[in-house]
């Protein structure tokens, strides 16, 4: 069945519904599920710039995916209150996704007790937000509130088993954010993947994003009006885009050569963990001897990669 | 000391910059109250304890006013402001209150509040002098010449006001017209005899123009100290005019004296702590700002001065050695510290060392000079700490400061992107450095200032003559000063941009020296101004002209040179105009035939609303791609460097496959916007295809400096520029550094493997 799960400003309601369970249905088998939801812009220009972060976030969201049906987007219309709880209480019940990602972009506010995320009809709560995320069961979540205001929610929403991302650092910064937009441009430009394994983590989008927020208007000498913030220990372990070849083609490599990649990622963690306790010669002597295995082995899965490919 | 403390104080509204020796001196007050004469008479013998004892008491005096005047002379402004409040509010009528109340803020320079309340007064006692004259000193402390014609009236009506004569005095004391201000103080000693006042201020400003005079040893220090033992004015009045003459070893040198016979004298400590930060001596500045603190914690010059120190401590000093040579053979070194804030000291010190040294080697060889100390450059990425690097309050609109061997200014970090091309301003307070110190300290402001403007010109960093349109406007109205009295454009100006006026005339002054004499001429003023010869004297015996000679000269110069642009400048300013229109309105081949005809008129004009920049965009829409790139590299050579369109301009001349212009282009983008991934990552780039592998590692390093997000491909580009070079072992280092921040990173991975000689 070819059935779009872009649930923007072309679809009708009724037809959004009816996607919308498919979608709800189809994900409750899926190793990782994201929803992308979008929020009221205001003016034609934000919301043009809201629909369009949020359907980047979910292409992009595609391309790892291992179904399509796994990414849900909501959009304008189609992100009203009632649709949003519905959708996280069924995602709550039917989900068994090891990992859960979800998006919020748009304009949040503050009125010095509630946050609130500006959607069609009802604003929808930062308690319902909290709340209806409380059920998710999947063992490691990550939830980028890329809003105003949204730091009112870092607290709230932390959890042992969840990343949290806020575009500000609390509810007193309520200006329209820039980060969404650098949050896309980590996702799609290589520079963001620090360690240059093809995949960037959630702690890399971050870093990245808030690096380039703070670049912005330090280099427009304007006092920065967002902070961005990142809560939760599981950032480096919750993949948000790949790119490049290997993990492409990850089935097609010999789980050997993968193991072998990861002790020897791991034997350099550990390595430079141990930085300032070895004299610097010593730490590099062993720092290149690992490396070179370790291109040793990228070696052979780029081989081996290269050769499925030909057949 | 906490920093929060004194940020505290800061805040106050009172300061007491010139209250801070315990009491004040003389008062010129005709109606002051007795009880409060007795004290001053006791102050004027040196008895300050007891002068401090006698004015106690009146602060619990029933009249307000009298209070107030207490607290004011025992240096507590802020409870005399109080008590001029409340005796205000009871006397309103009362034009002497009014006077007192304005001259205690004029006391602590603050004249735009003393104003209104002088015009009050007057307004209740239009000829009520003690008002009329605070009102002419508040009007001389904000500048402008209306101060100079007030008094000057006054002056006629009363012509043995001894208060007037020391302004007048002072006035000519500025001015240099040293005969003149003695003829003053002459009267004012008799009128002071003739009326029993305290002749000590009188004997400051005598020792003053005895300074200015050369002599060191005025016969008037023994009568004021013998007057008054702990008379440190006598020492601290004389210090303005080694300062407005940028004399600060002699001023710190007087200063030492001042607080020696006065140890309390506050303000003396505060100068000398100040000044002696001026000659890089940190140590002593914090001992004797912490002395001024201690008595006077209320000085802002003071507390501001405190917390820049702790700011220092952000500072890191980098020691470097510029090479020179005077006569084309013998090369020397001369030692070179970049004094730059730890955030930005790994991007910018290639930039500042660069230019530094290059500054050194020329200005040595030029001006026939060898630096005798190490010279101290200092940037500041904030321009409040730097203001107060400067006149030690912040919120002054300059850039950049040289106080001998040592140089502030703003890093460019401190303004927005393209406000100001440090170089420039690097390179016109280096070449101050060799005047100042050729001539020890003794060059008019016009001609240190002519020669850096011509330097910015002729040999900066900077392609170009760059004269603001108000300036040229300037010209064509004739407000142009003759050079004789140029100084006065500096110092006191008397219409708003006439500094920038003056700036511009003696650069052109200095040009047209260079050019019809020759540059050996400027050293061989240089060596007069050394010998103490004025601007007339120096003139004279260089350029065998006089003065009034040289102005003709200039008159024809500026002519020959501007003579077309300024006599169209109407019809420019039209043109501008109209393009500006026709580019909103996409008229494209209007743009292009208008903004011809305005480059025409005014070709190196590069500046906001560059005709160039238009010209560009209209040839750029109709696809005049060649044309476009044309009208761009035209604006740069003639100076434009407004980074967004450098970026631009390099851009295209890649695509033109035109490299190395787009190289030149890169480069001078860091004089004015070098805090920028963008740039060093491009520029670092370029050089490196180029095989400009020295270059292109300045470039990597700078961008490491700003902290770039990913790192590993700055490592990495830094071990292949090591890698083209030879050096292997950095080249590696280098690779494993990139790994480390990368470990799957392919390209590093190559290049450790080609590097090992590792095939496996």
């Amino acid at each position: 069945m070819d059935v779009t799960y872009d649930l923007g400003s072309t679809m009708k309601n009724s037809l959004g519904a009816f996607a919308l369970l498919l979608a709800i249905s189809n994900a409750g088998i899926a190793s990782t599920v994201t929803v992308v939801i979008s929020g009221l812009g205001g003016s034609s220009d934000y919301s043009e710039q809201f629909e369009r972060y949020a359907t980047a976030i979910a292409d992009d969201a595609r391309a790892i995916a291992e179904s399509p049906q796994d990414v849900i987007l909501l959009q304008s219309d189609e992100a009203k209150r009632n649709v949003i709880t519905g959708l996280l209480e069924n995602l709550a019940v039917n989900n068994s996704a090891d990992l859960f990602r979800l998006y919020l972009i748009g304009h949040g506010s503050h009125d010095g007790e509630h946050y609130k995320f500006n959607i069609t009809g009802p604003d929808i709560t930062g308690d319902e937000i909290v709340s209806a995320l409380a059920k998710i069961q999947s063992p490691r979540q990550l939830v980028v509130i890329a809003t105003s205001a949204s730091g009112a929610l870092l607290k709230p929403l932390a959890a042992p088993n969840r990343v949290v991302i806020t575009a500000t650092k609390n509810a007193r910064e309520k200006n329209a954010v820039r980060f969404p937009q650098h949050l896309i441009e980590a996702l799609s430009d290589p520079s963001a993947d620090i360690n240059k394994n093809e995949s960037i983590s959630a702690q890399e989008m971050f870093d990245y994003a808030k690096s380039t927020v703070a670049n912005y208007y330090e280099t427009e000498k304007l006092l920065a009006p967002e902070h961005p913030r990142i809560e939760g220990s599981l950032s480096n372990d919750i993949e948000v885009a790949r790119y490049g070849t290997l993990l492409q083609r990850k089935d097609s490599i010999s789980p050997e050569l993968l193991t072998s990649r990861e002790t020897l990622s791991a034997e350099i963690n550990t390595l430079r963990a141990r930085k300032e306790d070895l004299d610097e010669d010593t730490y590099f002597d062993k720092l290149q001897s690992l490396m070179l295995e370790l291109a040793d082995v990228q070696s052979s899965i780029d081989e081996q990669g290269a050769s499925n490919v030909d057949q | 000391m906490s920093i929060n403390k004194l940020s505290a104080v800061c805040a106050l509204i009172l300061g007491s910059l010139a209250t801070g020796q315990n009491v004040v001196a003389e008062e010129y007050d005709s109606n002051r109250d007795d009880r409060l004469l007795r004290c001053d008479t006791i102050y004027d013998g040196g008895n300050i304890d007891s002068a401090i004892t006698c004015f106690k008491p009146l602060t619990n005096d029933t009249s307000s006013h009298v209070a107030a005047e207490a607290y004011w002379a025992l240096g507590n402004t802020r409870d005399a402001n109080e008590y001029f409040r409340r005796a205000v509010a009871q006397q309103p009528g009362n034009p002497h209150i009014r006077a007192r109340w304005g001259r205690l803020f004029l006391s602590t320079h603050q004249p735009s509040q003393a104003v209104p309340l002088f015009e009050e007064a007057i307004a209740l006692d239009p000829e009520y002098l003690h008002a009329r004259i605070g009102l002419a000193a508040a009007l001389l402390s904000q500048g402008g010449n209306e101060a100079g014609i007030l008094l000057d009236e006054l002056h006629r009506k009363h012509p043995d006001d001894v208060e007037l004569l020391l302004l007048l005095s002072r006035l000519q004391l500025e001015s240099r017209n040293v005969d003149n201000a003695d003829a003053l103080l002459d009267r004012a000693l008799e009128s002071a005899a003739a009326n029993n006042i305290s002749p000590l201020d009188i004997y400051a400003l005598k020792v003053s123009a005895d300074l200015l005079r050369d002599n060191d040893d005025s016969q008037w220090v023994k009568k004021a100290l013998d007057l008054s033992p702990a008379y440190g004015d006598i020492y601290f009045i004389p210090v303005h005019y080694h300062l407005i003459n940028y004399r600060y070893r002699e001023s710190v040198a007087l200063l030492r004296k001042a607080v020696e016979v006065q140890p309390t004298h506050w303000s003396a400590h505060s100068q000398l702590g100040i000044n002696l930060l001026r000659l890089n001596d940190i140590k002593g500045a914090k001992k004797h700002l912490e002395i001024a603190y201690t008595g006077d914690p209320y000085d802002t010059a003071t507390v501001n001065t405190l917390r820049l120190l702790e700011t220092l401590n952000d500072f890191t000093d980098l020691d470097t050695e510029a090479e020179y040579s005077l006569d084309g053979t013998t090369t020397k070194n001369a030692p070179v510290v970049m004094r730059l804030h730890k955030d930005e000291a790994q991007y910018l010190s290639p930039y500042v060392e660069e230019l530094t040294l290059k500054a050194v080697e020329s200005f040595s060889r030029r001006y026939d000079f060898a630096l005798k100390e190490p010279l101290i450059v200092e940037l500041f990425p904030n321009h409040d700490d730097f203001a107060v690097r400067t006149v030690s309050t912040p919120g002054v609109g300059l850039l950049g400061v040289t106080f001998g061997y040592l140089l502030a200014m703003d890093s460019p970090s401190g303004r927005p992107p393209g406000e100001f091309h440090w170089g420039s301003t690097l390179w016109h307070e280096l070449a101050h450095v060799f005047t100042i110190e050729k001539s020890d300290h003794r060059m008019p402001r016009w001609f240190t200032e002519g020669v850096s403007v011509y330097e910015e010109w002729t040999t900066g960093p900077l392609r170009g003559r760059h004269i603001p349109i108000n300036v040229l406007q300037a010209i064509q109205e004739q407000k142009l000063l003759p050079v004789a009295n140029l100084d006065s454009g500096f110092v006191r100006p008397t219409y708003p941009n006439q500094v920038t006026v003056s700036y511009m005339q003696a650069g052109l002054i200095c040009q047209m020296i260079s050019r019809v004499w020759g540059h050996d001429k400027l050293v061989r003023m240089l060596v007069e101004f050394d010998s103490k010869r004025d601007t007339t004297e120096a003139v004279f015996h260089v350029l065998g002209i006089t003065t009034e000679e040289l102005d003709l000269r200039l008159q024809t110069f500026i002519d020959d040179e501007l003579g077309d642009t300024i006599s169209r400048l109407s019809e420019w300013r039209e043109l501008i105009a109209s393009v500006n229109r026709a580019h909103q309105s996409d008229q494209w081949s209007t743009v292009i035939a208008l903004a011809s005809q305005a480059n025409e008129i005014y070709p190196e004009y590069v500046g906001s609303g560059s005709t160039y920049i238009a010209l560009h965009d209209a040839q750029a829409a109709l696809g005049q791609n060649d044309a476009a790139v044309q009208s761009l590299e035209t604006w740069f050579e003639y100076g434009g460097h407004a980074p967004e369109m450098l970026h631009q301009l390099a851009h295209r001349l890649r695509d033109q496959g035109r490299t190395e212009k787009s190289i030149e282009v890169l480069e001078s983008l860091n004089w004015v916007h070098p805090n920028n991934i963008d740039l060093h990552e491009k520029l670092g780039s370029d050089y490196l295809d180029a095989g400009r592998n020295e270059e292109a590692l300045r470039e990597f390093k700078a961008l490491l400096g700003l902290q770039p997000h990913d790192k590993s491909v700055v490592y990495l580009n830094i071990a292949r520029a090591y890698d083209n070079l030879g050096n292997t072992k950095l080249a590696k280092r280098n690779v494993l550094q990139a790994l480390e921040q990368a470990p799957f990173f392919r390209e590093a991975q190559d290049l450790l493997v080609e590097l090992t000689g590792d095939s496996s």
